[in-house]
């Protein structure tokens, strides 16, 4: 609590702001739409990684054939994004730092005790956050929640891996893997969050293992930010 | 009109407060895939309980390896776990940003 000067609490005294906290604001909103490589991927760099500043990526794909994991690539936070059928890539992608903030011609801001704008009327602060509620994992597709939310977006990551024996008689037989990444995109009236492979590797073939990670997204309500 | 606290407009008389509610970030910590435990205690703001987000930055763990987060007050602890079933704020022990916030209750 600030030593002096005015509070604003909610009617039950929560505060609407807690000195020496800083929020998760958006710094950009950006569109992608990217051809994917021979291994069905394509790499989305956005922001340095050698900064320790904080970023947290939520995305929107357009189809639910696109996947991706957030990840490091020529000292860029990225994300690797896939798409099983081949061809492109597209989406949103949400950015939220915590960063100084520009000053509203007029409004209201507070700064912090260096002088730092760290909040203002016009802040768009994150809000509204949800994680996808944990379930019994079997297997890498377990991700299958539909958020109810006609865009939301979400943080990406791994999810699982299946290995499958392919067909083929005589000698060692051949192994095939495929890799499952998150996912979030329209499907129907309302965003759903899923887990698919992100190259389709092992069709034909039989399964011999299907591991789930235990990764569960967070998510947004993104229209709040469009 | 607000329903209470505060509103601002734009010159055109838009309403255009979007930043005044509850988004409080204590903290955020650079966490390795290798850290196996860690624990930190925060100065809980009055009505608010600490909530714990993990941001994976890479995928580079292994086996079921989870970290498990677990809060008691303003205190926060991890432990590394080794599950297949998730509950509470259990995440794949990949490197990545721990944030730790306050929310209002």
């Amino acid at each position: 609590m600030a030593k002096y000067g005015a509070v604003l609490t909610y009617p039950d005294g929560k505060p609407f702001y807690i000195d020496g906290t800083r929020p998760l604001a958006l710094l950009r909103k950006q569109s992608f739409n990217l051809k994917v490589n021979d291994s069905n991927n394509a790499v989305l760099s956005l922001d340095s990684a050698n900064t320790g500043n904080l970023f947290m990526y939520f995305v929107f794909f357009n189809s639910t054939s696109c996947s991706g994991r957030q990840g490091v690539f020529d000292g860029n936070n990225c994300i690797f994004a896939y798409n099983y059928n081949g061809g492109y890539v597209s989406g949103d992608v949400y950015v939220f730092s915590i960063f100084n903030q520009p000053t509203p011609k007029y409004g209201i801001a507070v700064w912090d005790s260096s002088g730092n704008s760290i909040l203002t009327n016009e802040t768009k602060v994150l809000k509204g956050m949800e994680r996808c509620p944990p379930v019994v994992v079997s297997g890498a597709r377990y991700l299958n929640y539909d958020t109810g939310i006609v865009k939301a977006a979400s943080t990406l990551s791994t999810t699982g891996l299946v290995t499958y024996r392919l067909g083929g008689g005589g000698g060692v037989t051949p192994i095939a893997q495929e890799e499952y990444y998150s996912g979030c995109a329209r499907n129907g009236a309302t965003t759903l969050l899923y887990s698919v492979p992100g190259v389709v590797a092992g069709s034909g073939g039989s399964v011999v293992s299907s591991a789930g990670y235990g990764f569960f997204p967070y998510f947004i309500d993104a229209s709040m930010y469009d | 009109m607000a329903e209470w606290g505060i509103q601002t407009w734009d010159e055109s008389g838009e309403v255009n407060n979007f930043g005044f509610v509850i988004t409080n970030v204590m903290d955020y910590i650079s966490m390795s895939a290798n850290t196996d435990s860690w624990t930190k205690s925060y100065t809980l703001p009055a009505s608010t309980v600490l909530e714990v987000a993990y941001v994976a930055t890479e995928n580079d763990f292994s086996g079921n390896r989870k970290k498990k987060f677990t809060i008691s007050g303003g205190t926060v602890t991890m432990t590394t776990v080794s599950e297949v079933n998730i509950t509470g704020y259990m995440f794949p022990a990949n490197s990545g940003y721990i944030i730790i916030y306050a929310k209002g209750i």
